[in-house]
């Protein structure tokens, strides 16, 4: 699948706009004329005929083009998976390649919809870990205390 | 868990920005708060000694399962590790230990780029190293569960 024509994304974080848009409705940086759908070369983006580094200037000339960057949750994935002991963690990391498999592709709509799940993956890996943890601390600490009390 | 917990919550998206019901909230403010928990996690990882039970949580998946998850070990390894044991932080969990440059090179990054000082680049990420990965995971939790003689050095 490759980028609509009717659609446009914003250089700058990778957010989908309506051509006719001036500003990025995600984060408020100006767009690009319709003419330059993609990004233009002088904004931040990988090169991903590359395959590595994203520090060389992206230029139209490569392969699959200059794509936006679009964030695919990696750490944050590996974060969730050593620190919060969940299945979900693996789930994010599964999205996070899908990310950036599909923009090495030049799938941009669907990058930004595996980015999107990769996100909540992350967050409820998270947000489940961080209940447990209430949960532990209230039993544990909170209750031994108690408990100290009632003894005493 | 607490020290992943505090850290997680302003963990911003790689490409500095972070998004709450829509509303951004300064990535550099984040960075700095990262800093200011992450740094927190560390004295409190170097102080407590997580091999005493009860100083931290247990590993819900330990917990209801009885099997080690490939998380299982980080905090004595990152308490090994604070101390210098590098060897001893690897038999606890090589996978933390291997992630630990990835992460901290991505907040390094993530915090230049925040501050407008964009000395490092992002890297792109080949999806087929990210394919490994999640093999190398998978199999990682599988084999450390495993309580046969080579394999069990795999536990935490």
């Amino acid at each position: 699948m490759r980028v609509e024509p009717r659609r446009m994304y914003c250089p700058n974080c990778g957010t989908e706009s309506d051509e006719s848009a001036k500003f990025c409705r995600s984060c408020g940086k100006a767009l690009p004329g319709t003419e330059e759908q993609v990004a233009p070369s002088n904004v931040d983006t990988f090169d991903t005929s590359r395959g590595g580094a994203g520090d060389v200037p992206a230029g139209p000339a490569a392969s699959y083009g200059a794509v936006p960057h679009i964030p695919n949750y990696l750490v944050q994935a590996i974060l969730v998976t050593v620190l919060c002991c969940l299945p979900a963690g693996i789930v994010s990391i599964v999205y996070a390649a899908q990310v950036n498999g599909k923009v090495a592709a030049g799938d941009i709509a669907g990058a930004r919809e595996a980015s999107q799940k990769a996100k909540t993956w992350a967050w409820l890996s998270f947000g489940v870990a961080l209940g447990l943890g209430v949960l532990w601390f209230l039993l544990t600490v909170v209750g031994g205390m108690g408990a100290t009390f009632l003894e005493g | 868990m607490t020290f992943g917990a505090v850290r997680a919550v302003t963990m911003p998206a790689d490409d500095g920005m972070l998004t709450f019901r829509g509303y951004r909230i300064a990535p550099r403010l984040a960075y700095i708060a990262l800093a200011v928990l992450g740094s927190l996690g560390v004295v409190m990882l170097y102080t407590f000694d997580p091999r005493n039970p009860g100083t931290y949580p247990i590993c819900p998946f330990l917990g209801i399962t009885g099997y080690h998850c490939p998380g299982c070990g980080t905090l004595r390894a990152l308490h090994q590790l604070l101390h210098g044991n590098v060897i001893g932080a690897l038999g606890y969990n090589p996978l933390t230990l291997l992630s630990l440059p990835f992460i901290a090179y991505s907040y390094a990054a993530g915090a230049t780029r925040a501050f407008r000082v964009p000395v490092l680049p992002r890297i792109f990420i080949p999806p087929g190293w990210i394919w490994v990965l999640l093999i190398g995971v998978i199999a990682f939790w599988v084999l450390r569960n495993v309580p046969v003689a080579p394999l069990t050095i795999l536990a935490p």
